[in-house]
This record gives structure tokens, C-alpha cells and sequence, in this order.
């Protein structure tokens, strides 16, 4: 865990304090909506179809086992007894009265939290790999580069009003689980024979004009960081366009100027710029790499065999196990996903009971550790081999126990129609008939790792151009369509996914997903993944048997 | 036929204006004026509430033969709710452990 030196928990306070004025004033009529609205946002303030909604911020998705407590006790003291943990690794509250909206961010200041710049024209929560420092595919650990990049983009006054918003992810591992190349920056850490570098990709996105971001400068000296940064950030704030928002965002500036134009441009700025005054130096990350907590390893030898004994006696747990465990750098140990896909839920939704046991159960098998995932999951990243099926039968008691991690029931999936003002379509009843469809068919046909993502309009918050299998809810004259796309990936190498045809009524959406994974399963080779068949076999086979087979069923 | 809405200050849930001239949550106690600029002329009036409610705005509606009827899905479920109520009644904490488990504790 990072710890707050006395300055950052200041600010937090004061920032609290600030707001609770800002309240007091929209509430007695002395500032008008027009007037507070930019003020709510700057703290995550959203006004939603329903009711607020409430963005707090979870910087590279780490938590401590104290932080998960007081977000479960905000959810059930000021909310309706839920969160909603998100594919920016944040966490939502969807019902907070404004009164109490201050209160919120002075108990998140108690724990070092806040909901600063979640929201507005800014530099948002920095993201990274979920499995980042204990990942067994890492060169470099992310987290203190994340925590650089969230001390330098905090309120720095001269990117607070960008041309729009601007997300960076960070990761340090061989395998992309931070989906950098669809950031705004995506910053890739690895080690050369001039050290530490950066290769950074720039004018990454989704939303209505998805790109794929290029490489702008490759094994750039981390000591060059932030002033490469800031170099970019200070092209991007001049020649961004600010007279249309939907062609505002970095992307659309690079994609004008073409890759190599850019980089041109911004290193004529990064020239100027007075890079030793920003020079990261060691004793800076030295500095911030002391406010981690480190984690204690026992030397253990313990390794899966060892469970052969609890996966004979309980299946389930083998295919947990199987699914929702991932290789550890330390023996011994193993990184557990915790599944937010339940049955009949939202995706990404956890209660105050499930929120403050995963706080105990971190505390009592992973170093008091919780990372969210962009894939709206949790994480205890350090769980020893040998206490893994203790660890799952307690997961078990309060319905966290599924083993569908990275499967086609795993969605990615927005709040949709039912809570938010942009979407176009509902998606989480969508993502509960996948799971009632799916979840039994995935295990009878072996259908293996398939990522599913659904998003309810063109802004593509549950990435579903990046979806293996991409769902996107249109409104034709009044009534929901989903249009299909296949062969996205967010992972190394990302690819857009590619529209399979005409968008498909609420009705016929089920039997094509069917024949889409029937596709699959007929022309796959053995150990095959629905990716690398798709990549092999590309898009017309799964055209003509979809439209074929649903038009068959719908007649 | 139109009407006007708005999100409460307070809480943001959905109110309509009736004509009494205050807001209601209740749709069907709604004012329902034949013109757009009709409507559009009490939104002015209404922004004088404006630390009651935010951002009123005209919403159109289909039919008023049987009780009032919001045009559009997203206006439907502005006034129903969302249609996954588990996120909106507290239900989640009713949720039955997974299958087969025992209580055990940390």
C-alpha cells in the first residue's frame, strides 16, 4: 500500500472542506446549477438518470484491507448498501443524496481516498496491471511510476482544463492488462541496456472513433518521464480541438497529424522545456517507493500439486483454481481473482457484507492487499498455495466463489439505459442473459478464455470494441438493437473488433451469441481460444452461419 | 402534448411539474400542455425553484387517453426505475452463498 505523506492528506482534507462550502451554496440558491456543475464534477459529482452518482477514485486500483472497510461503510451509511467497481478500477456510489456528498469526502480523506479529478476535462485515475509487482511476467514494477504520474497530474494547474478528458495506464509486464494501447498515453516499463525506459504509445481510444494508439517514442530513459510528459500534454492543450467535443480527445490529434508528425511536434516542445528541473531522479522513486508497503514472503516450497488432495474432494474448487488463480513471481504463492460476475447481478457490483469480508479475508490471506481490475474483478494478490481452498470456501459463504474469470460470462459491461443519461440501450440485462445463457454451455463445450463486453451507447464504456466478442446497444426508432462485433482484444497486440452485420433485435440477440460460439467451438483446433480461432479463420464464417442460423430460428 | 421535469436538488430523483405549480415525483399528477413553447414558458417559471431542482427540461408525451405516457425508453425508465431493481431495493444482501459451501470462519 502507498501511504499519504503529510501533504497529500492535507489536500484531501482540505478538498473536502472546500466542497462541503461549494454544497452549502447550490443547496441555499447562492450559486446557480450552472454555476456548481463544473464543481461537482471536479469531485466525481455526476447527476445520473436516477438519482447522483458518486466517482471515487482508486489510484492504480490498489486498496488496503481498511480503505475496502470505509468504502463498504460509505456504501451502507450514505448509499443503498453497494458499490460499483469500475473498468477504470475506480468504484461508483449510485445513490447519494448532495448533503451528504461532503461527509462522503471527508470520510474517504480519513483513509487517504478521494474522488478528485474522476471527472472534467483533466488527467484521470491512473491505471494499471491489477497483478502489478507480483505478476510472474513482470520486468518492472508499475506502481511507483503510477504514483509519479498521480503526484505530477494532482491538480497540476496547467493541464486542469484539457481539451477533454485524458486517461493514462501504465504496465511493466511481457502480457497488456492494462489495456494501454486504447489510453489516451500508455506507458510500457522495461529494462534495456540503457537502464529503465519507457516505450510510450499516444492517441490510444475507444468510444465513437476507437484507435489503436501507435508507439510515439520507444525506450525512452525514465528519468525523462515526466517531462515527456508534460511535452505531450502541452501539444495536446494547444493544438486539441475545443470546438467539437466528439474530435477533442489526443487521438484525433494524432491521427490528423499522423504519428511521426506528432512525435516531431512534441519533441520540439520536450527541446524547450527545462527537462533537468523535471528530471525523475532514483531518490525520487526511491522516495515513493519507501511509502509502499513491502510485502513479508515466507520462503515456502508449497506448490498446486500439493492441492491435489482438496481439488479430488471438491471439483469445484479445481476449476476455480484452474480459472481464477494466476501464476505468482514468489513460490509459493498464488494471485486470486475474485469474480464480481454473480449470478443475477450487475457486473462489478459488490455489497457492504461482501466488501467488508473481502477486507478480512485480505488481511487474513494476502497482506491486507485488494486491487481492482479494469475487467471489474478484484484481486488479493498474495495468497499463499497452501491456504488457496480455505480462501475459496470462505469466498464461497458470501457468493464470490465463481470460477468463470476471463470467460464469456466474465463481462465487461456499462450501467446502460437503466441509470445512465447518454446510454442508448440497457446492458445489464444483457450481461444477466449471457450469464443464464452461457454459464452452463462455456463448461460443457470447454469454451475457454473469451472476453465479452457490452456497452449501452457509441461512448463505449464497457469496451466492447475491444470484446473478443464486442456487444453495442443502438435505439432504432425507439426500440433496442445490439449490434455484434468480433476479434477485439485489449491485450498485447490490441485489435479493434469488426462489425459482423445487421444489429440484431433484444429477442435474436442470445441464439446469435449461440452461433457464434458454435462457430467457435466447430472450427476451432485443440486448446484453440476463441481469439486465435477468430484471427485464423477471420470474420465471413461467423457471418454466414449467424445470419443464416438466426434468421433459421427467428423464422 | 408535453410536460416538465426536472432531477431534485436534494436527491436527484426524477419530479414533474403539476399545477399547483410544485414539483410531484408522480408523473400522472403531471401539468400536460398542448405546445412545446407552452411548456417551455413554465421551464423559465420553474428555474425560479432552482434550489429545489436542477436543470428542468420538456419531456414529449405519447398519449394522455389512459393516464400520461412518457415518450421515449429512457423517460420511461426515468420514471419506473431501472429495470434491474436488485441495484435499487437493497436485495443484494439477501444473496444465497454459493452452492455447496460451509460456514467456516477467518
Amino acid at each position: 500500500m502507498y501511504q499519504y505523506d503529510e501533504h497529500d492528506a492535507r489536500l484531501v482534507r482540505e478538498r473536502a472542506t472546500q466542497f462541503k462550502r461549494q454544497v452549502q451554496w447550490r443547496m441555499d440558491g447562492t450559486i446557480t446549477e450552472e454555476e456548481f456543475k463544473p464543481l461537482r464534477l471536479q469531485n466525481g459529482l455526476y447527476m445520473q438518470l436516477h438519482s447522483y452518482m458518486l466517482r471515487v477514485a482508486i489510484p492504480y486500483g490498489l486498496l488496503s484491507a481498511e480503505q475496502m472497510r470505509q468504502l463498504a461503510y460509505i456504501s451502507r451509511r450514505y448509499d443503498r448498501g453497494y458499490g460499483h467497481f469500475t473498468t477504470r478500477q475506480n468504484i461508483q456510489y449510485n445513490w447519494p443524496d448532495l448533503e451528504d456528498v461532503p461527509k462522503i469526502l471527508d470520510d474517504l480523506a480519513s483513509v487517504g481516498m478521494h474522488a478528485i479529478q474522476t471527472s472534467g476535462n483533466c488527467i484521470r485515475n491512473i491505471t494499471s496491471d491489477p497483478y502489478a509487482g507480483v505478476a510472474a511476467d513482470e520486468d518492472i514494477d508499475p506502481r511507483p511510476i503510477c504514483e509519479l504520474l498521480r503526484q505530477w497530474s494532482t491538480f497540476h494547474p496547467e493541464f486542469a482544463a484539457l481539451p477533454r478528458k485524458f486517461k493514462i495506464a501504465v504496465t511493466g509486464a511481457r502480457e497488456d492488462r492494462a489495456a494501454i494501447e486504447l489510453h489516451d498515453i500508455g506507458y510500457r516499463l522495461r529494462r534495456d541496456n540503457a537502464g529503465l525506459v519507457v516505450d510510450v504509445y499516444v492517441g490510444g481510444g475507444q468510444g465513437r472513433t476507437p484507435v489503436v494508439a501507435p508507439l510515439i517514442r520507444a525506450g525512452l530513459p525514465v528519468e525523462h518521464l515526466i517531462s515527456y510528459s508534460d511535452a505531450i500534454l502541452r501539444v495536446y492543450n494547444r493544438f486539441g480541438r475545443r470546438d467539437n467535443k466528439y474530435k477533442a480527445r489526443i487521438k484525433i490529434l494524432v491521427n490528423s497529424m499522423g504519428a511521426a508528425e506528432f512525435r516531431k511536434v512534441v519533441d520540439a516542445e520536450w527541446a524547450q522545456l527545462e527537462q533537468e528541473k523535471l528530471k525523475v531522479r532514483e531518490s525520487d522513486l526511491e522516495g515513493i517507493q519507501r511509502r509502499f508497503s513491502k510485502p513479508q514472503y515466507r520462503a515456502l516450497d508449497t506448490t498446486l500439486e500439493d492441492l491435489n488432495g482438496e481439488t479430488i474432494l471438491a471439483p469445484e474448487f479445481a476449476t476455480w483454481l484452474q480459472g481464477n488463480t494466476r501464476a505468482h513471481r514468489v513460490p509459493g504463492y498464488r494471485i486470486a481473482n475474485i469474480s464480481l460476475k454473480a449470478s443475477g447481478l450487475p457486473p462489478g457490483d459488490a455489497t457492504a457484507q461482501q466488501m467488508d469480508r473481502i477486507a478480512d479475508l485480505a488481511e487474513a490471506y494476502s497482506m491486507g492487499r485488494i486491487v481492482v481490475t479494469h475487467r471489474q474483478n478484484l484481486v488479493l494478490p498474495d495468497v499463499e498455495i497452501a491456504k488457496l481452498y480455505e480462501l475459496w470456501k470462505h469466498l464461497g459463504q458470501i457468493g464470490l466463489a465463481r470460477d468463470n474469470l476471463d470467460s464469456v460470462t466474465d463481462t465487461i459491461c456499462c450501467p446502460g439505459l437503466d441509470y445512465c443519461n447518454l446510454a442508448n440501450a440497457r446492458s445489464i440485462n444483457i450481461s444477466q442473459e449471457i450469464e443464464a445463457t452461457f454459464e452452463a454451455y462455456r463448461k460443457a463445450h470447454q469454451i475457454g478464455p473469451l472476453h465479452l463486453n457490452i456497452s449501452g451507447c457509441i461512448n463505449a464504456c464497457g469496451h466492447h470494441h475491444v470484446g473478443q466478442i464486442g456487444i453495442l446497444g443502438i435505439n432504432k426508432l425507439g426500440t433496442e438493437y445490439y449490434q455484434v462485433m468480433l476479434g477485439g482484444s485489449s491485450g498485447t497486440g490490441s485489435s479493434l473488433g469488426k462489425i459482423v452485420g445487421r444489429a440484431f433485435a433484444r429477442t435474436e440477440l442470445m441464439p446469435a451469441l449461440k452461433q457464434i460460439l458454435t462457430t467457435y467451438v466447430e472450427n476451432r483446433t485443440p486448446e484453440e481460444t476463441f481469439l486465435n480461432t477468430f484471427r485464423r479463420i477471420g470474420i465471413d464464417p461467423f457471418k454466414e452461419a449467424l445470419y443464416e442460423g438466426v434468421e433459421k430460428q427467428s423464422a | 402534448m408535453f410536460i416538465v421535469t426536472a432531477n431534485l436538488l436534494s436527491t436527484g430523483q426524477p419530479v414533474y411539474w403539476c399545477q399547483q405549480s410544485k414539483w410531484v415525483d408522480q408523473v400522472y399528477d403531471a401539468q400536460v400542455f398542448s405546445t412545446k413553447d407552452e411548456a417551455s414558458t413554465v421551464t423559465t417559471v420553474a428555474l425560479a425553484h432552482e434550489n429545489v431542482v436542477c436543470d428542468p427540461f420538456v419531456a414529449k408525451i405519447s398519449n394522455t387517453e389512459g393516464g400520461i405516457t412518457l415518450a421515449g425508453q429512457k423517460l420511461t425508465i426515468r420514471q419506473h426505475g431501472a429495470e434491474n431493481m436488485l441495484r435499487s431495493i437493497g436485495l443484494l444482501e439477501q444473496l444465497e452463498p454459493n452452492e455447496g459451501e460451509q460456514n467456516v470462519s477467518v
